[in-house]
This record gives C-alpha cells, sequence and structure tokens, in this order.
C-alpha cells in the first residue's frame, strides 16, 4: 500500500474493511506533489530493503510469539475447560477474548506486539479448534483471524515506514454509516456487524433503542452519494487544497469583473506597490493575466514588473512590456514559456534600465538568444535568476565575459547547464591559459610590426575575468552531473565573497569538496544550502560547521541528505545557532534521533523562524513541546510525514503547522 | 428590564462588530461573519491563545473603507445565505459596482472568502 493512497483514501469514500488496501489509480497531481515535498523514492527502496529485514525478523519473532502463545493457549484452554468445551459458544466465546485481548495489545503496544498477539490468537485459535473439534465452528474464525492476521503482515511491512507512529496504532478513520460522522477505528472493536461502520455513538444508541442522533449542522438538502459527492469547504494546511464552494467567491467575481471591464479601470495611480504586486498575485492565482488585464500592471512610471503567470501572455503581449514600461529596472516573469528569442533581444534593445531579471521557465530562448541578451544588456545587470531555460556553454560564456557586476547569480534546474558550464566559474585550466597567451604574444608582435590586429579564432577562450562582485550564487538543481573537482575550483575562487551558496542537487559533491573548498574559502556565508548532496559523508559535514567555529548562518538546508546524524545537527548549531533563521532537515531521516531535534533547543536557537521536519519521524509533539520554548520567535513548522506530530502538538500565537496529518481533510 | 437587558447581552453574544477604516461599523451575525476564514479564525475562542476580537467580539479593518466593507458584508450575507443550496440555477447573481472592484477584491483577498 502506498502511502499516497493511504493519503488519498483517508477521505469521504466509505470503504469497506480490507478492501480500502489495494486502492491504485493514475499517477495524480497528489502524487506528484507528495514526491516535491519529499515523499521520495528513497523511502520506497528503504522500504523494499526494509521488506526484507522486516520479514527475517516476523520468522524470529513468530518464534518468540509461539513460545507466547503456547502459554497463553494453555490457559485459554484451561478458561475453556472451566466454562465447558461441549457449549456451542465456547469456542466464540474463546476468540471474542482472543480479539479482545489482540486489541487490549494493539491499543496498548502498537503495531509489532498486535501483530504478535494476532499471530498467536491465529496459533491459538488453532489450538483451540484442535481439542475443541468443532471444525466447522472454528472455520469461519479462524478464517477471521487469518485475514487479521493477513492484515497486519502487510502493515507490519510497513512498520518500518510511515506506519510506526501513533496514528497507525490499529486505528483508521471510518465515515459512520448512521450518521455520518467520522470516527477513529480501532483493531476490530466499534463494529455493528461486520463489514460495517458505525460509530461509537451509533452503536450505544442503537443498542439503546433510540435513533441514531444526527450531527450538528447538517445541510437541509440530503447529500447524493457516489462519486457527485464531493468534500465541503476544506481548508488545509497553507491552503494547499482549493475549497470547493459551490458559490463563486467574492475573489472571483471582482477579478472576473476586472478582466471583464480592463479598459475603463484607469484608476490604478493610488494603489501602492505592495498592493499592486498582491493584486498581481490575484490575478495570476486565478489565471487571468492575458494581454487585456496585463495593462494594469504597466505604465511608463514603474520600475518594478513581476508577473507572476505568463502563460497567456504571447510574444506580442511581452513586448508590450517594452513599449509600455520602459524605464523598468527589475522584471521578474515566471511561467514565460511563450517568451523567445526576440523577446529577449527586444528586452535588452528597449529596457536600458534594467538591472535585475528573472525569467522562470523560459525554455524557448535558446542558448545564442540568452548570449546576445547578455552581450547588449550584460554589463547594467545586476542580478540573473534563470530556471528552466535552455541555458548552456555560449550562455555562460557570455555571462561570464560581459555581466562583469553581477551580484546575483541563479541558473537552476536547466538542461543545458553541466558541467564546462560550471567550469566558467572558475579560472580556466592551465593549457587554455597557455594558449591564450600565446595569442596575446602573437597579437602584440603584429601590433608592433603595424600589421592590422588579428581577429582572435572563436575556438578560444575570451579573456577570462572573475566574477568580482558575485555574492549569491545558486545553481541548484542541475540536470547534468556536475564534478565534484569543477564544483571546488569555483567556490575556491569565488567562496570569500559569496553569501548565498546553493548547490542543492550536486550530487557528486564529496568530502573533499566541504573540505578542502567550503570550509576555508567560505567565510561570509548567510545562508548555505547543500541539499540532496548524499555524497558527503555525516563526518565531513560536522566537520565543516566545526572548523568554521562561529559561523553566520541565517538559512541552513540540509535536506534529502539522508545519512545525517545527530552529531551534524549539533554542530550546525553549535555554529549557528544564534543567527539561523531557517533550518530545513527535510528527509534527514535515516540517522535522526530525539537527541539529535533537542539539540535545536538546548542551543536556543532564539531567531528560528522557520523549521522544516518533514518526513523526519522522530518528530513528536514532546520534542516540539521542548524546542517551542527554547525558539522564542518560531512561525513556521513544517511536518510532512510525521505521523507523532498530532492536533494535540503544542500551539502558540503566531505559530504555524504546515502538512500535519490531522490538519488535512 | 432584565429580559430586555438579557436580550441585549443575548444579541451581542452572537453577533459582531465589523468596524472600517474610516469609521463605520458594521454589525452581523456571528455565523454570518465566519463565512470568511479569515474572520472565523480571528473569533476562535478554542485556539491557545485566543485573540482580543474573539473575547471582545469586534474587528476592525483599518485598511479597508466603509463602502468596501458593507460590499463585503452584503456578501458574506448572500454567501451564509446561498452556500447550501443544491444547485446554482436558483442563486442570483452578487452584483457590485465597478469602481470598487479593485479594493473589494484586496479586501476579499484578505478575508478569503
Amino acid at each position: 500500500m502506498d502511502p499516497n493512497d493511504r493519503a488519498r483514501g483517508s477521505g469521504t469514500r466509505p470503504r469497506r474493511s480490507g478492501a480500502g488496501n489495494t486502492i491504485k489509480g493514475p499517477h495524480s497531481a497528489l502524487t506528484d506533489y507528495l514526491q516535491e515535498i519529499g515523499a521520495s523514492e528513497h523511502f520506497r527502496e528503504r522500504r523494499r530493503a526494509g521488506g526484507e529485514a522486516a520479514r527475517q525478523r516476523a520468522e524470529r519473532q513468530r518464534a518468540e510469539g509461539e513460545a507466547e502463545a503456547e502459554v497463553e493457549a494453555e490457559a485459554e484452554t484451561e478458561t475453556e475447560t472451566e466454562t465447558g468445551r461441549q457449549a456451542e459458544d465456547s469456542a466464540d466465546a474463546a476468540l471474542a477474548r482472543d480479539l479482545h485481548l489482540e486489541e487490549e495489545r494493539a491499543r496498548r503496544g502498537g503495531a509489532e506486539s498486535s501483530r504478535m498477539a494476532a499471530e498467536s490468537v491465529a496459533v491459538a485459535v488453532e489450538s483451540v479448534a484442535v481439542p475443541a473439534g468443532k471444525g466447522k465452528r472454528v472455520a469461519p474464525a479462524r478464517k477471521t483471524a487469518k485475514k487479521k492476521k493477513k492484515k497486519q503482515d502487510s502493515d507490519s511491512e510497513l512498520d518500518e515506514g510511515l506506519n510506526r507512529g501513533s496514528a497507525r496504532k490499529g486505528g483508521r478513520m471510518r465515515e459512520c454509516a448512521a450518521c455520518g460522522r467520522r470516527f477513529l477505528r480501532r483493531g476490530a472493536g466499534e463494529e455493528g456487524e461486520e463489514g460495517e461502520d458505525v460509530c461509537p455513538q451509533c452503536v450505544r444508541s442503537r443498542d439503546r433503542g433510540a435513533a441514531p442522533k444526527p450531527s450538528a449542522p447538517r445541510p437541509s438538502a440530503p447529500k447524493p452519494s457516489g462519486p457527485s459527492r464531493r468534500p465541503r469547504l476544506k481548508k488545509a494546511a497553507g491552503g494547499l487544497l482549493e475549497a470547493d464552494a459551490r458559490l463563486t467567491s467574492l475573489q472571483d467575481l471582482c477579478v472576473r469583473a476586472i478582466a471583464q471591464h480592463v479598459d475603463r479601470v484607469d484608476s490604478l495611480g493610488d494603489v501602492s506597490a505592495p498592493s499592486l504586486r498582491r493584486l498581481c498575485r490575484i490575478v495570476s492565482k486565478m489565471r487571468v493575466l492575458d494581454a487585456r488585464t496585463l495593462g494594469l500592471f504597466l505604465g511608463a512610471e514603474r520600475t518594478a514588473v513581476e508577473l507572476f503567470d505568463c502563460t497567456r501572455l504571447d510574444a506580442a503581449a511581452l513586448r508590450r512590456i517594452v513599449a509600455e514600461a520602459p524605464r523598468v529596472q527589475a522584471l521578474a516573469l515566471d511561467f514565460c514559456g511563450r517568451l523567445d528569442g526576440a523577446v529577449l533581444a527586444a528586452f535588452a534593445a528597449g529596457l536600458r534600465d534594467l538591472t535585475r531579471l528573472r525569467l522562470d521557465g523560459a525554455f524557448l530562448v535558446r542558448d545564442a538568444a540568452w548570449a546576445g541578451f547578455f552581450r547588449d544588456a550584460g554589463p547594467r545587470l545586476r542580478a540573473v535568476h534563470v530556471r528552466f531555460a535552455g541555458f548552456g556553454a555560449a550562455a555562460m560564456r557570455a555571462l561570464v565575459t560581459h555581466c562583469l557586476a553581477l551580484e546575483d547569480l541563479r541558473v537552476s534546474e536547466c538542461t543545458d547547464f553541466d558541467d564546462d558550464c560550471l567550469a566558467l566559474l572558475a579560472p580556466p585550466l592551465t593549457d587554455a591559459e597557455e594558449e591564450r597567451q600565446e595569442l596575446e604574444r602573437a597579437e602584440r608582435v603584429r601590433r608592433i610590426a603595424g600589421s592590422p590586429p588579428i581577429t582572435v579564432p572563436p575556438t578560444t577562450a575570451p579573456p577570462w575575468r572573475p566574477l568580482a562582485r558575485l555574492q549569491r550564487l545558486d545553481l541548484a538543481r542541475p540536470h547534468r552531473a556536475m564534478a565534484s573537482q569543477t564544483a571546488q575550483r569555483v567556490v575556491r575562487t569565488l567562496g570569500a565573497q559569496l553569501r548565498l551558496l546553493d548547490l542543492s542537487g550536486f550530487r557528486d559533491v564529496d568530502d573533499a569538496f566541504v573540505a578542502h573548498a567550503v570550509a576555508p574559502h567560505c567565510t561570509a556565508l548567510h545562508e548555505l544550502a547543500l541539499a540532496e548532496c548524499n555524497a558527503v559523508s555525516p563526518p565531513a559535514m560536522a566537520a565543516l560547521f566545526a572548523a568554521q567555529g562561529a559561523g553566520l548562518l541565517t538559512r541552513l538546508d540540509l535536506g534529502r541528505c539522508y545519512m545525517l546524524t545527530d552529531a551534524v545537527v549539533r554542530a550546525a548549531v553549535r555554529h549557528s545557532g544564534a543567527t539561523l533563521r531557517s533550518l530545513t532537515l527535510n528527509s534527514v531521516d535515516d540517522n535522526l534521533t530525539r537527541d539529535g531535534l533537542l539539540a535545536l533547543s538546548e542551543a536556543r536557537c532564539p531567531a528560528l523562524e522557520h523549521l522544516d521536519l518533514s518526513w523526519v519521524r522522530c518528530t513528536s509533539d514532546a520534542v516540539l513541546e521542548a524546542l517551542l520554548p527554547a525558539c522564542r520567535r518560531l512561525e513556521r513548522v513544517v511536518v510532512y510525514g510525521c505521523p507523532d506530530v498530532t492536533r494535540f502538538a503544542p500551539m502558540r500565537p503566531g505559530l504555524q503547522y504546515v502538512g500535519r496529518i490531522s490538519d488535512t481533510l | 428590564m432584565s429580559s430586555s437587558s438579557s436580550a441585549v447581552e443575548q444579541a451581542v453574544a452572537t453577533t459582531v462588530k465589523l468596524a472600517s477604516g474610516d469609521g463605520f461599523a458594521f454589525i452581523v451575525d456571528k455565523a454570518v461573519a465566519e463565512q470568511s476564514p479569515t474572520i472565523k479564525n480571528m473569533l476562535d475562542v478554542t485556539r491557545g491563545g485566543a485573540f482580543t476580537e474573539a473575547l471582545t467580539n469586534q474587528i476592525s479593518f483599518p485598511e479597508i473603507k466603509g463602502k468596501v466593507l458593507e460590499k463585503v458584508c452584503q456578501y458574506l450575507i448572500y454567501k451564509y445565505r446561498y452556500a447550501a443550496e443544491g444547485s446554482t440555477e436558483r442563486v442570483p447573481e452578487f452584483k457590485f459596482d465597478l469602481e470598487l472592484s479593485l479594493e473589494l477584491l484586496m479586501a476579499a483577498d484578505y478575508l478569503d472568502c
């Protein structure tokens, strides 16, 4: 059973006992989303590997369980003889007792012991059946026990995974067939009849003979059953699920009205910049940012144009930016898939004040177009953020040559960005240097001799100068493999001036990189992100923090570095605890324990505002209770995939939990 | 006297006062006001650390003008009235002036309604 299915399945769909576990479906947006937040391949691999170990452990425990069950079976047979073995109900009573015993165990001990109990039940039932000799009676009982055992077995394989926590202590959320309320059904209890889900209140009232009371406010219209029945207004963490209200919201109505009459809406002069930005965000969220509404956000006096969703803006509309907002200094276009090289060249020619550019998703722009852009606009640019574009070697070369005032560079998730591009940020290797010196010498000779200077053949590299002003370097998640050597050379060159270094997704950087490049050179770092750098071993990571003494880190991202240990967290906190504002330990689950997390509280991270502990299964309510008093400024705690963080987690004003299992649906 | 004052008290307990930035105040039922999730959270007394708004049943919106807030209240009543309808054919259209639309959009985005 996939964790995705469980997340999807624990909704309003009525489930038959046992059948709900096998729901499989097409790859949905939810699956994609879960992958994005960190439910990754790593966990599936681990579960597959863990399945073997679990099976072996099950074998061992079955041996132990049998020893225990023998004792129990003896106890059972003793009570059997007491009540009269020949009575019709004795086997059923024994089974009922066994089931209660198993239920008790489930409540007390968790899934593992309930598995043991279930096995012991199965063994006990078999051993009871033999002396009672009532094969017919016991067969259905054995079947239920076996079915329970099978269910528990499939659960047991998942015990290594998300199942381990308290939310899965043999309980499932069910919807009551009588009153429609949701309740938690544990193990075998609370069943009116086999297969029907009835909440405890309804069971009690049915037993008493009264009609089951409907819960308070129910809509008067009868709810249609089946697939047309949709969930009511559900607000999930972080607004991830849209409210499925039947009424169009006021925001919808307003945006539609604005979009329709955009020619008449010209009174945007008195709207302040943050409001305008918010308006643009709303309009983009509603997917109505197109050629008609674009005019709202452009104007001769605008210095910043930020469009969050340019999918409906074609090339002509994008050129309007040049025409209608020529003074813009900061241009940010997200989802600008329809932007092509010609438009980019128009930007370079038309926007003379442009200093900051962000283009996310401009996949139609090719290398050569980028090169032309940097040649024209490069010297003015101070910040360039490019994502998901065709940014390759020619573009990089042009950038390095022309954009010498660059302070902020982000090239992430570009398919053509490879190791050679990265190498361009570091001084070229010696043989190329020799070649260049040769050319220079030849050039000098010719000039002295009076003949016209030779043109540099295009195959040689232009003279290399470092990006001396570069302070923020973000090369997250490249699509090609990056060599650790190249990364080392880059960091050695630029490290001393960097305030932000993001090499997430550089899977091949290893201990040498951390020890010889980052530790000695990156002394002024404020933000460090080494997510997914799994080749760096935990001792090396800990040594990095220990070697640098007191640090100034405000943001540290070590997500998906699965192997990191408590020592790393402790070292990191010792290094930068006083200044750390954002810490991400997403999926750092293999070796992290409570002590590692409690290190955050011991060192008192007073400035910590954002903490991401998704998929770190040892996070629990108790750990959070210890953390909260020490981290007084904590505003946002992201806990996807932490089953032990329940709705009883400690709250305080200003604190927001994102991704708690109890928050969804 | 006591009966009328208790009636008043009862009215106070089930209503909220929404105050705009330019001095207007609107008194609506709590159930109506809670159609906006933002207001609902503000009025929620079961949170650890209830807001002042929950204790005094008064919410002020200094950034929202009176005209806009009036329209918002009308929308909240409209939503309360028609949200549980089975079909949308019988629900009348909610009208507002175009001049208000921008500010109404900002207010609606803030109140998430």
